[in-house]
């Protein structure tokens, strides 16, 4: 099974409540077992391969020994032609046909173990492969893991300290809380600009009413005079 | 960089790239994590860590307690995190608790330019992020 795999059925099996990260406390354990297995199986495989190549060779010192023998007696069968003698010839001619069969057995069994090897050599480069995916998903839970030890860390002292961690929501608060604080302080500046008041508070104190403002009493006056109030908007 | 970054020369690396101001730098114990904290994005932490051929980048979002409807929330993470450029939504457990978290994965090897610009963005999309869900 892959380890995304056993990432996947960990985390449904456990109980996940507080995110309780299941995969991340299994996956070195599972990670280490898939290591020690595709190396084990890549051990087997060479010391397979090693004892495939070591018949191999003994089979190819065979053959070579068959085709000298052929060699040999195929001259044998010609001198004996040469001199007339048939039935020695016929013999002999027998033993080069037994030596062909030999050859060709020889020739078959060399092909099996060449078919063995190409598929044991396969089957090293799968585990190899697979050994170097095992290294890099065991860093990424390593790099993951320290990650994980260094923000408790980090959590701890702001704990400690008492001051708020740095984090987004955190820091939005902060944010959101100097923007406050300049818009105070531009509105602080801005009537300090204006000298103490803003002109309309400046006015009122120099009793200059604002004109546009209508008392009750000048709604009052107007309703007992008979007159209509002015609609709103029109002067 | 062929043997690729470690916490002491991403540090040293870092200081000279950032401007001043922007950013404050602090290893964090045991030097296995680097701690970037940037004074624009309100103190905002960014805590790094690099494991054989990974450099990790992440930054804490909100507590998952926190978060109403957290499985719609997920869901729109899922469904939004590819427009968010070089950051990824991810849960973590702090000190047993549940946190949101944006970070980002680069090849140890990868450029001071790579590196300064994953920072920045994840800075910025963590912001960004806390801001579009306050306002949902």
């Amino acid at each position: 099974m892959s380890f995304l795999k056993k990432l996947f059925t960990a985390a449904k099996g456990a109980v996940t409540e507080a995110g309780e990260a299941a995969a991340d406390a299994n996956a070195i354990r599972i990670l280490d077992q898939e290591l020690r297995d595709a190396e084990t199986a890549n051990g087997k495989a060479k010391d397979q391969l090693a004892a495939i190549m070591g018949k191999k060779k003994i089979a190819e010192q065979k053959l070579e020994g068959l085709r000298a023998d052929y060699d040999r007696r195929m001259a044998q069968v010609r001198a004996a032609l040469d001199k007339g003698e048939e039935d020695l010839a016929r013999d002999v001619a027998k033993a080069v046909s037994e030596i062909e069969r030999q050859g060709r057995e020889e020739e078959g069994v060399i092909a099996t173990y060449d078919e063995t090897i190409a598929s044991l050599r396969s089957a090293v480069r799968d585990n190899d492969r697979k050994i170097e995916t095992i290294r890099r998903e065991t860093e990424t839970v390593k790099a993951n893991e320290a990650m994980v030890k260094a923000q408790a860390a980090v959590a701890a002292e702001h704990a400690g300290s008492n001051s708020s961690l740095g984090s987004a929501a955190e820091s939005l608060k902060r944010i959101k809380e100097r923007q406050e604080a300049q818009k105070a302080r531009i509105a602080a500046a801005d009537e300090l600009a204006l000298d103490g008041g803003s002109l309309d508070d400046r006015l009122a104190q120099a009793g200059i009413a604002d004109q546009s403002d209508t008392s009750a009493d000048d709604i009052l006056a107007l309703a007992r005079g008979g007159g209509e109030p002015k609609k709103l908007g029109q002067d | 960089m062929t043997q690729g970054w470690t916490i002491t020369t991403l540090k040293t690396a870092l200081e000279g790239a950032f401007e001043e101001d922007e950013a404050t730098l602090l290893t964090l114990e045991g030097g296995d994590a680097l701690q970037v904290r940037f004074p624009d994005h309100g103190e905002l932490e960014v805590t790094v860590t690099v494991a054989g051929e990974q450099l990790l980048a992440s930054t804490l979002l909100w507590p998952r307690a926190s978060q109403a409807a957290p499985a719609n929330f997920e869901e729109h993470a899922l469904r939004i995190h590819k427009f968010l450029p070089l950051s990824t939504f991810g849960i973590t457990t702090v000190d047993g608790e549940d946190w949101y978290e944006l970070f980002g994965a680069l090849s140890a090897n990868a450029t001071l330019e790579d590196v300064v610009m994953e920072l920045q963005l994840l800075a910025q999309n963590a912001v960004d992020v806390a801001e579009a869900n306050a306002a949902a």
